[in-house]
């Protein structure tokens, strides 16, 4: 399911990349847009936010690729913009004060509102708000981790990546990776039997 | 055996990276202890629930141009110091702005430099100002002390000749005289117009009282005739009545002819 490792003919698109091939840069933005959206997406819950920071990173990217000296990390060196990117969001909207009336109603809100509307007639709603639900569940209990074990368990069980790229792109020793996985799913662990979640719930609802 | 796996090794052995020899020691330390083993199973358990939470797709992906013109970029924002530089220049230049480094400090004005004035000038601006205002104030006064010495002198001139004194009271006392006079004349006017308007009013007053008896007489009058006639026909009904009843006799007692 998660098949993302560097894919043969990413270093090729590297190096052509920096020599200024755009039919190059352009290929490997397009392998690695959903990645990075995804991981934003998964780090805020918001799809306006994951956006943003899906751009500025593509855009860093493009403007820093030249400064790339080893290409095996050109994947680590990738996810550590795009966590440095996430980070300074999120600051960045914690210190905006938004006023509840000010809020604009966002992708997601719209695509909450869009999923309750049943358009087949063989659907059966429950059946389908049931597993949406259970997506925002999981997202708020990403929401609920510290952020440095949240990036690293985004990293690692969506991203897919080895836990020496992840030590690699957090610029953290592979040991804290490690112990932090571990707080993390614990933490996890405990919120999921705190809502009463496990697998046989899921396959039901499913 | 005293080897006991750490939480980074379980992690390891839980994401399966790890040396072949490590996973066979902790594969040996999980059979001789189940609570390991649970809990290695609940967290493996939590991954798989939390996998459930799929990708999304976004909804577009941007064209990258990467930076050719690289070059350009490195010199444009020199070319852009150099260009304001010389817009400020000319500026300066075309609105003839000018500096002067002297004694008293810098100095920098659009056109020629002017001086502004000194503090000493100032104080002699003001100090002669002040002198000014001072002398003004004095010959003023002067001339008012002199005006009043002048006609205190005539005032006691004037005291000291009696015939000035009469006159003077004679034409007060003719004033006076004209004064009452013609108050006199206004007020015997006001009195003239009020009586006659007074007599008028009782006259008018007068005149209704005097029609309105007329008329109830009238009335009283007219009662007393209506009230004769109406005896009158009375008086012409009974007497017709009776003629009528002696007839009733007359017929009834023919013995008596």
């Amino acid at each position: 399911m998660k098949e993302i490792n560097l894919m043969p003919q990413t270093n090729f698109l590297i190096t052509a990349a920096k020599e200024g091939d755009a039919i190059a840069l352009n290929q490997l933005v397009k392998q690695w847009y959903k990645r990075i959206y995804n991981f934003a997406l998964k780090y805020f819950g918001d799809h306006d936010q994951a956006m943003e920071v899906t751009q500025k990173t593509f855009i860093s990217m493009n403007k820093n690729l030249k400064s790339l000296q080893d290409e095996q990390r050109f994947k680590s060196w990738l996810y550590r913009i795009a966590s440095n990117y996430c980070h300074e969001e999120a600051r960045r909207q914690k210190a905006k004060w938004v006023f509840p009336f000010m809020k604009v109603q966002s992708k997601t809100d719209q695509d909450f509102i869009q999923n309750t509307e049943s358009t087949d007639r063989n659907s059966d709603p429950e059946k389908e708000f049931g597993s949406m639900e259970l997506k925002q569940v999981l997202k708020k209990a990403l929401a609920e981790l510290p952020e440095e074990q949240r990036l690293v368990v985004i990293m690692k069980e969506y991203e897919g990546l080895k836990i020496r790229e992840i030590a690699e792109a957090m610029d953290i020793s592979e040991n804290t990776v490690k112990s932090r996985l571990y707080y993390a799913l614990g933490s996890l662990k405990k919120l999921l039997a705190q809502w009463n979640i496990n697998q046989e719930t899921i396959h039901y609802e499913l | 055996m005293s080897y006991k796996p750490t939480n980074e090794d379980l992690m390891d052995y839980l994401y399966d990276e790890i040396s072949p020899e490590k996973k066979a020691q902790i594969d040996d330390y999980i059979k001789s202890h189940p609570e390991v083993k649970e809990e290695l199973q609940t967290l493996e358990a939590t991954r798989m629930v939390m996998a459930d939470l799929n990708d999304e797709e976004p909804e577009s992906i941007p064209f990258m141009m990467p930076q050719t013109n690289s070059e350009w970029l490195y010199w444009r924002k020199y070319v852009a110091i150099a260009a304001t530089i010389l817009l400020i220049i000319t500026a300066g230049w075309a609105s003839g702005f000018s500096v002067q480094y002297t004694d008293d400090g810098l100095q920098m004005a659009f056109g020629d430099i002017q001086n502004g004035l000194t503090e000493q000038q100032v104080a002699d601006i003001v100090n002669s100002d002040r002198q000014l205002m001072l002398d003004y104030m004095q010959t003023s006064l002067k001339s008012v002390q002199d005006s009043i010495g002048h006609e205190l002198q005539i005032l006691q001139a004037n005291m000291s000749s009696e015939e000035v004194i009469k006159k003077v009271f004679e034409q007060e006392k003719n004033d006076l005289m004209y004064q009452m006079a013609s108050l006199n004349d206004k007020l015997g006017g006001d009195y003239r117009d009020m009586l006659r308007e007074i007599v008028v009013a009782f006259s008018n007053n007068w005149d209704t009282q005097r029609i309105e008896d007329l008329r109830n007489i009238q009335a009283a009058f007219t009662n007393l005739e209506d009230a004769t006639i109406n005896k009158q026909l009375d008086l012409q009904d009974a007497i017709l009545t009776l003629s009528e009843k002696v007839d009733i006799v007359a017929a009834n007692n023919p013995n008596k002819k």
